[in-house]
């Protein structure tokens, strides 16, 4: 019963952000939206007993990738982007098929068959560790790897200076 | 002292970290925090060999646990496998210990004189300690992996430390060479240490010692060969020796370092280490001990000619490595650990004495020395103490005594064409070192100018040089009578019983050292008959010995594999592909075109290309305004399709 | 109402409104807030599914964590050409970047 109260607010602490997130005029609160939402999702985590995900989730997310969104709204906006209207022309079309999208999807899963209700969850962490460094250390590497290569672009990106390295 | 053994590796790598970050801020560059870690380390060290000598039952490694002093931490752990970490004192490392740190200790005493005023100044300190550092990491190391990341830390600050005078371009080429050339062998040690590890399941020393018996001969042979192949590499044995000439390019401080302490001498302590594991395989040891010997001669043969002071020594490092690995491969580490000792003390020496020579006359050429004796007396009674020791002067020299005993060595193992080649190395030595020494202080000056401003040098650079002169005569002696060097570092060897035949290595080392000491002297001194004539009488002998075939095969070997084959590819490419082929085609194309011209005219462009043009025109003008360059209505395009396939999957469900 | 039902649904609903977000927003920074949503919808998704059906395995938390990986990775480089792009051209509304226009 607490199960349920708890997931029905999160699942409010979710969706009403994410709906503002995308809505609002001002982009700098719709960044901070963000971080409310990302971070039940993170409570979402941690209610499905991924608790190594749930500190990951607001490690990388609520902490990094929004100051990292903040500063950019910060860095590029221009104040008179954020009066001006903030949908684009296909709005409309876009919120036809977002409906579609959530009818069809909410029709697909009455389908389902019921799943059996699981027991209590354990601490994953070390079972993740594994994982990663035993089982699919291959894809680990590689995607240090990505994250080099994504670290190595965005600095070329955003340098001003063509000439310098 | 044995408790706190792990604070002889770790006081260099603090020192070194403190430099590199204050140095500039410190007086005197921050270089006397490297030499007062190196000054412990020597303290320490020789507390531990005190404390060796003086419990030889409790410490001899002999591949058995449990017979030495050991103390592991935790490393890591990754599932199952527990790596760990730890200090591993047995009379080896207790020796080398006192060689590794008293050499580094002069080296950078030393170098307070040589590198005086030079640019970066701290920043040498801070390599000197981290090179330093990872030897002593290495030798300590209880485990292979700790002594593979010491051995591959000190690639990378031999790499740091000969390319650093980086502005110079031989400098830098020869860093690179070094670290590429002792890389080629590393590869095979790491190799050979995962073998072990997968085999064994364990990379402890004492472990291993316990359990190699159960290796079958194939493979104590497979892993013996790759073991030394690091070890070919890191102490420059033929056919990876080519790096060490060209290490002369770093300051000759750390040439000395280089030559005697460390790096070269990693490899010979890796086969000592593990010479219970070649042991099991005579394949390995015959191999190890021709390659010693091949080496030695070699080398030897190179430094006959060579005009550069420091050339002469780095050729006559590889032959006397050459010595040492020879030593092992005739199942005697013990003589080959000894002359490491020895030879680590007298060639300190030499290169501290030949930079000597190189800060007061600016040049590296004997030919524009000479009579430097008068100038730098100092300096000349010293290379002079270093003279006795390597060539083996009978009972004064520290290296008679290591050198006789791995001739014995090589003799007692029935070896007599390998004792033979020796032999031949030994006199070639002594004919080289006294030619050099001739060269650079007796006779009269060759270059008036150079040699008017030389001084000798200040006591930063006169002090080490001393005390290494003391080690020079002493230690030998002091080895071989007073503390016998093979009743404590006692290494697990085939025992091929007592040395029979001394009288016979006596002798033949006896005339060797007269024969190549009179041929030096008549050749140099009286010229009779002198060695430019030589020279040009017999071109292909003096070709033989001057030539690097090695660099040379290497350069023919990348050029036949590479360079050769995309070269005749080029030609195909050109001759046959292009001349034939394309022309051929073209003029055959050229025909048609002038049959069908008029099919052109009439049907293809009349019909065809202006139809399909004209139809492309008029299509392209509606597909165009789907191309709105505008990326969200793309995005609105896939998540329709999207939307197509959940229609599509929720029909099929339903 | 609870259940794996659940949770897909609020990843369902959440999707479509990052989706909507991705195709509506006139802000470059607004599409990539929107597709910042639809990878935690995903996320979501794998986690539930591991909870649910594969109980006691690491594998779709793994998954999710590398998703998460590659969304840090996505974010900085769509940051750092946000920049670029406001620096180039000025702005940072979608419709004025239509150098593709055919």
């Amino acid at each position: 019963m607490i199960e349920s109260a708890v997931f029905g607010l999160l699942s409010a602490m979710i969706l009403v952000p994410a709906i503002l997130a995308v809505t609002l005029k001002n982009i700098f609160h719709c960044a901070l939206w963000l971080v409310v939402s990302l971070t039940g999702v993170g409570g979402m985590f941690a209610l499905l007993g991924a608790d190594f995900l749930f500190v990951s989730q607001i490690l990388v997310y609520a902490g990094g990738i929004t100051v990292l969104l903040l500063f950019v709204v910060l860095l590029s906006g221009s104040p008179k982007d954020w009066v001006v209207k903030q949908v684009n022309a296909q709005w409309g079309w876009g919120l036809i098929l977002t409906g579609i999208f959530v009818g069809l999807l909410a029709a697909l899963f009455r389908k389902l068959p019921a799943a059996p209700v699981p027991n209590p969850s354990e601490p994953t962490t070390a079972r993740l560790g594994l994982l990663l460094i035993r089982d699919w250390v291959f894809p680990f590497e590689a995607i240090s790897l990505v994250l080099l290569a994504a670290l190595i672009g965005a600095v070329h990106f955003s340098k001003r200076d063509k000439t310098s390295c | 002292m044995l408790d706190y053994a792990y604070l002889i590796p770790l006081l260099p790598l603090a020192a070194s970290v403190l430099i590199l970050f204050f140095g500039k801020k410190l007086p005197l560059g921050g270089a006397w925090i490297g030499i007062l870690a190196a000054g412990w380390g020597v303290v320490q060290s020789f507390g531990i060999l005190a404390n060796v000598y003086l419990r030889p039952d409790l410490l001899p490694f002999e591949g058995v646990s449990g017979r030495f002093f050991e103390r592991t931490w935790d490393w890591f752990t990754i599932g199952p496998v527990r790596v760990e970490t730890g200090v591993m004192i047995d009379g080896m490392a207790a020796m080398m210990l006192v060689v590794v740190t008293v050499v580094s200790f002069l080296v950078q005493v030393y170098s307070l004189g040589y590198q005086h005023g030079k640019p970066r100044f701290s920043r040498y300190y801070a390599y000197l300690s981290f090179f330093t550092s990872a030897m002593l990491l290495l030798v300590v190391a209880n485990n292979l992996l700790q002594f593979f990341m010491g051995w591959e830390l000190m690639g990378l600050s031999s790499y740091l430390l000969i390319g650093f005078e980086f502005e110079r371009p031989a400098a830098a080429y020869a860093s690179r060479k070094a670290f590429i050339t002792t890389r080629i062998g590393d590869v095979g040690f790491y190799l050979g240490l995962l073998l072990l590890f997968t085999s064994l399941g364990t990379l402890n020393f004492g472990l291993i010692g316990n359990e190699y018996k159960s290796l079958t001969p194939a493979l104590a042979t497979v892993i013996s060969l790759l073991l030394f192949a690091g070890a070919v590499g890191k102490s420059a044995q033929v056919p990876l020796h080519v790096w060490l000439p060209d290490a002369m390019e770093g300051p000759t401080p750390v040439s000395a370092l280089i030559h005697a302490a460390t790096m070269v001498a990693a490899g010979v302590f890796l086969l000592a280490r593990f010479h219970f594991l070649f042991a099991l395989s005579p394949f390995a040891l015959t191999l190890v001990a021709w390659t010693g010997g091949i080496t030695a001669l070699g080398a030897a043969l190179s430094a006959l000619t060579a005009t550069d002071i420091k050339k002469v020594l780095a050729y006559s490092t590889i032959s006397q490595l050459g010595f040492m690995v020879m030593s092992m491969g005739v199942g005697d580490p013990q003589s080959g650990m000894f002359h490491l000792t020895t030879h680590a003390f007298f060639k300190a020496l030499l290169f501290l004495g030949a930079g000597s020579v190189i800060h007061a006359v600016h040049t590296n050429e004997m030919p524009l020395m000479g009579g430097l004796a008068k100038k730098l007396p100092i300096t000349a009674i010293a290379m002079f103490c270093a003279w006795l020791a390597i060539i083996g002067f009978p009972y004064v020299g520290s290296g008679f005594y290591s050198k006789e005993a791995i001739l014995g060595a090589v003799l007692a193992a029935h070896h007599p064409a390998l004792f033979a080649v020796a032999a031949f190395a030994a006199f070639l030595t002594t004919f080289y070192m006294t030619r050099l020494m001739i060269l650079t202080f007796w006779g009269t000056p060759r270059d008036g100018e150079r040699f008017g401003h030389a001084h000798e040098s200040g006591p930063a650079m006169a002090i080490p040089l001393a005390i290494l002169a003391v080690f020079s005569i002493g230690a030998g002696f002091l080895l071989h009578f007073v503390f016998p060097f093979d009743k404590w570092v006692v290494i697990n060897a085939l025992h091929h019983g007592a040395h029979d035949g001394h009288g016979v290595v006596l002798g033949v080392s006896l005339v060797a050292l007269a024969a190549g000491l009179s041929l030096a002297v008549a050749m140099y001194v009286f010229k009779k008959p002198d060695p430019v004539w030589v020279a040009g009488r017999f071109p292909a002998l003096y070709q033989l010995v001057t030539v690097r075939y090695f660099d040379k095969a290497y350069l023919y070997l990348s050029d036949v594999l590479c360079f050769k084959p995309a070269r005749i590819l080029a030609e195909f490419d050109y001759n046959f592909l292009d001349q034939f082929v394309v022309d051929g085609v073209g003029a055959v194309g050229q025909w048609l075109g002038r049959v069908h011209k008029w099919v052109d005219d009439v049907i293809v462009d009349g019909v065809c290309v202006n139809g399909w043009g004209w139809l492309a025109d008029r299509l392209g003008s509606g597909v165009r305004a789907v191309q709105s360059g505008f990326v969200q209505n793309y995005l609105l395009a896939a998540a329709l399709g999207v939307g197509v396939l959940l229609l599509w999957i929720a029909g099929v469900l339903g | 109402m609870l259940g794996l039902t659940g949770y897909l649904l609020v990843s369902a609903i959440l999707f479509s409104v990052g989706m909507f977000g991705a195709l509506a927003r006139r802000n470059v920074l607004g599409i990539l807030i929107g597709i910042e949503l639809m990878f935690n919808a995903a996320n979501i998704n794998f986690v539930a599914f591991n909870r649910y059906l594969h109980p006691g395995q690491p594998w779709g938390q793994g998954f999710a964590l590398f998703i998460i990986a590659l969304a840090a990775a996505e974010a900085v480089v769509g940051l750092a050409l946000v920049l670029a792009i406001h620096r180039n051209f000025k702005t940072v509304l979608s419709e004025n970047l239509t150098m593709l226009k055919g």
